[in-house]
């Protein structure tokens, strides 16, 4: 068996207000192995963004991470100063977010700011890591890259932007690539083309991507595994296809049902009633219990820890009668 | 024969994009909306569907063309024959969090468009603005609130009930449950499915989910570069498309089928801008069957006309006939 190239275990994020600490992030272990792609899931609030920026140190401040373990290929990132993280960042771990309008700066043209990535992470001189530059846009299947490296962000649409952040990100040649949101901002037929293209890198350059999204289609579409997420913790963790078909998480179940299915057309919706908790008021016990329609009375007490059932890891305390008998 | 609510026809929108070129956001769009049903727009950034519904609402002037609403020609009205039919029509925008005036208490957003058309006097507005929550399934504690106070379904209820405050027959949704998270989209397209069927609303739904318009709308129109390419009855064109501009966003809509994963069409390239000298086929520089039918030249010299192509569906394309046959079984990437 081979390790995981990253090792998330008990990864928190707290945030301290008045004398109090409000945990955003309560508890996240996952692996990722080289090549792959992992979905992160969950609604507004849920962690899920924070969860990757703690990868990469880039929690903003006040907030304050803790992990028992949180290892880049067996560098201790927690351990990591901030020159040390600066030289992994973007050279080995990467990172690409929702809107690429508001990524990208304004005032350089791209090929500049790919050259300022290149220069800082290869020994190339100036001519070469010209042609680098064009080659990563073709990469990225830009056409006519020589245009492109001398335009400015705003002459080109959102999904050249998005293809431009990508090459940026991908400059460094990391092992990682961290994906929140990257097709939120753009249209289906554009979506589809990126997709395509995250998952033609992972083939081509063994390269491993956690994807973030709130879009169920997209990771079923696109990820290996996936995590679920509510309220900070993780609740449900497997393979895609297995989770999204067969989900045991009394969250996940109902998250599921409600979706827009074809053929039932103006039928009404299943409906999970109320909203997740907001960080700083999650009950005690289990975090969804309020909003179950499994809940016995342990669940208010008693925190379910992630049980691992073959390939699934389920965070509820009635998963075995889901999943024993399966 | 129902009755038709909204007509509009031949309906075009020139601009001129920055060195005085003329574009056309809306190039001769036909459409018609019968009383209690839903006709729902699709298409892609671009693609004119905003400047559509803004001629609905009597917002933007258009080069030619009519739109016409129960019967009374909207694009000529000004002042205020133009604010009473503005009162027959409602809009709920995308984002809730944008669209509400944070300043405001939720019960004064509501009553603003009863106030605005002096309807009630205030004692009765009161007793209106509860029953408009109702309705909604506002809390009445939520009436007291101020926008940022609210969750995105709640502040999404407020603006569906402010545009039924004076019970419009129409009403246009741009986008409604885009900036929802999944659990609270069930919730908004339940309730707008429970409104439309009591108080009889015609909806006309503007949005690139497809998922969401399968799931309200009885007809679809698909737009392109300000043309409609496609447009027909929701089962029939969602279960098979007439042309491969409708095929292709159909099939990149990401769903949970692992099966879907294999048939997903990539169009090439992105929306171009709508340059008025282009000849031929508009979405032909994109089009996954011209190129697999050995590039055609017919479509590069003329327009295809939007013609029926079954009793209940009309496309645009030289070659509609092709689209099912050739959609993609296992159709790769670029």
């Amino acid at each position: 068996m081979t390790t995981p190239l990253l090792e998330i275990q008990d990864l928190r994020v707290a945030f301290h207000h008045r004398g109090r600490a409000i945990d955003a992030v309560r508890g996240v272990t996952l692996q990722l192995n080289r090549g792959e792609i992992l979905g992160i899931v969950g609604e507004t609030g849920s962690g899920k963004t924070l969860t990757g920026l703690a990868m990469l140190q880039l929690v903003p401040s006040p907030g304050v991470v803790t992990a028992s373990k949180l290892t880049f290929d067996g560098i201790d990132l927690l351990d990591l100063n901030r020159a040390g993280m600066a030289a992994l960042r973007g050279k080995r771990i990467s990172m690409i977010f929702q809107d690429p309008a508001t990524s990208l700066n304004p005032v350089y043209t791209i090929g500049t700011q790919i050259d300022a990535v290149l220069s800082v992470h290869t020994d190339l001189d100036r001519n070469a890591r010209r042609e680098e530059a064009l080659a990563r846009l073709v990469e990225v299947g830009l056409p006519d890259p020589q245009r492109v490296f001398d335009t400015y962000p705003h002459q080109l649409s959102g999904g050249m932007q998005q293809r431009v952040m990508i090459a940026l990100a991908l400059a460094g040649d990391p092992e990682v690539l961290v994906a929140d949101e990257p097709t939120t901002a753009l249209d289906v037929t554009i979506q589809a083309q990126i997709l395509t293209l995250l998952d033609r890198l992972r083939r081509q350059r063994g390269l491993a991507i956690i994807l973030i999204s709130h879009n169920l289609g997209v990771v079923s579409q696109t990820c290996d595994r996936v995590a679920l997420m509510y309220a900070g913790s993780l609740v449900e963790e497997g393979k895609t296809d297995e989770v999204l078909q067969t989900p045991a998480h009394p969250y996940a179940r109902a998250l599921i049902a409600s979706m827009v299915r074809s053929g039932h057309r103006k039928e009404p919706l299943k409906v999970l009633s109320g909203s997740g908790p907001a960080p700083g008021t999650i009950p005690t016990g289990c975090a969804f219990a309020p909003r179950c329609v499994m809940r016995v009375d342990r669940c208010l007490t008693d925190t379910p820890e992630l049980i691992q059932f073959g390939e699934r890891s389920v965070a509820c305390l009635r998963a075995h009668e889901e999943l024993v008998h399966d | 024969m129902t009755e038709e609510l909204l007509s509009v026809s031949g309906l075009i929108k020139e601009y001129r994009n920055s060195s005085g070129a003329p574009i056309r956001a809306l190039d001769g769009v036909d459409l018609t909306l019968s009383r209690g049903s839903t006709l729902a727009v699709v298409g892609e950034s671009g693609c004119g569907k905003t400047t559509l519904a803004r001629s609905i609402l009597g917002a933007v002037t258009p080069t030619s063309g009519s739109v016409r609403f129960q019967g009374e020609e909207i694009s000529s009205l000004r002042g205020s024959a133009l604010r009473q039919v503005r009162a027959r029509l409602g809009f709920v925008q995308q984002n809730p969090a944008t669209s509400l005036d944070p300043r405001m208490r939720v019960a004064d957003i509501i009553a603003e468009p009863i106030r605005a058309h002096g309807l009630v006097r205030e004692g009765q507005l009161t007793q209106q603005v509860a029953e408009l929550a109702e309705l909604v399934s506002l809390r009445p504690a939520v009436l007291q609130q101020r926008p940022m106070e609210l969750s995105g379904g709640q502040a999404q209820r407020v603006a569906i009930a402010r545009a039924i405050a004076l019970r419009p027959e129409l009403i246009i949704l741009d986008e409604p449950t885009s900036a929802l998270d999944l659990s609270v989209q069930a919730q908004v397209l339940n309730l707008l499915l429970e409104l439309q069927h009591q108080l009889s609303l015609s909806y006309l739904l503007i949005s690139h989910d497809l998922d969401v318009v399968e799931h309200l709308s009885d007809t679809i129109a698909v737009m392109y570069l300000g043309r409609i390419v496609e447009k027909g009855a929701t089962e029939e064109l969602s279960r098979s498309a007439n042309h491969p501009y409708t095929s292709a966003l159909f099939s990149a809509t990401p769903s949970l089928d692992p099966a879907a994963r294999r048939k997903r069409i990539v169009l090439t390239g992105d929306v171009q801008s709508s340059l008025l000298d282009m000849q031929g086929c508009s979405f032909r520089s994109r089009c996954w069957l011209w190129e697999k039918l050995g590039e055609p030249a017919v479509c590069a010299e003329s327009q295809p006309l939007l013609i029926q192509k079954s009793s209940e569906v009309l496309a645009a394309c030289h070659f509609s006939e092709q689209v099912a046959l050739a959609a993609p079984s296992g159709f790769n990437e670029t």
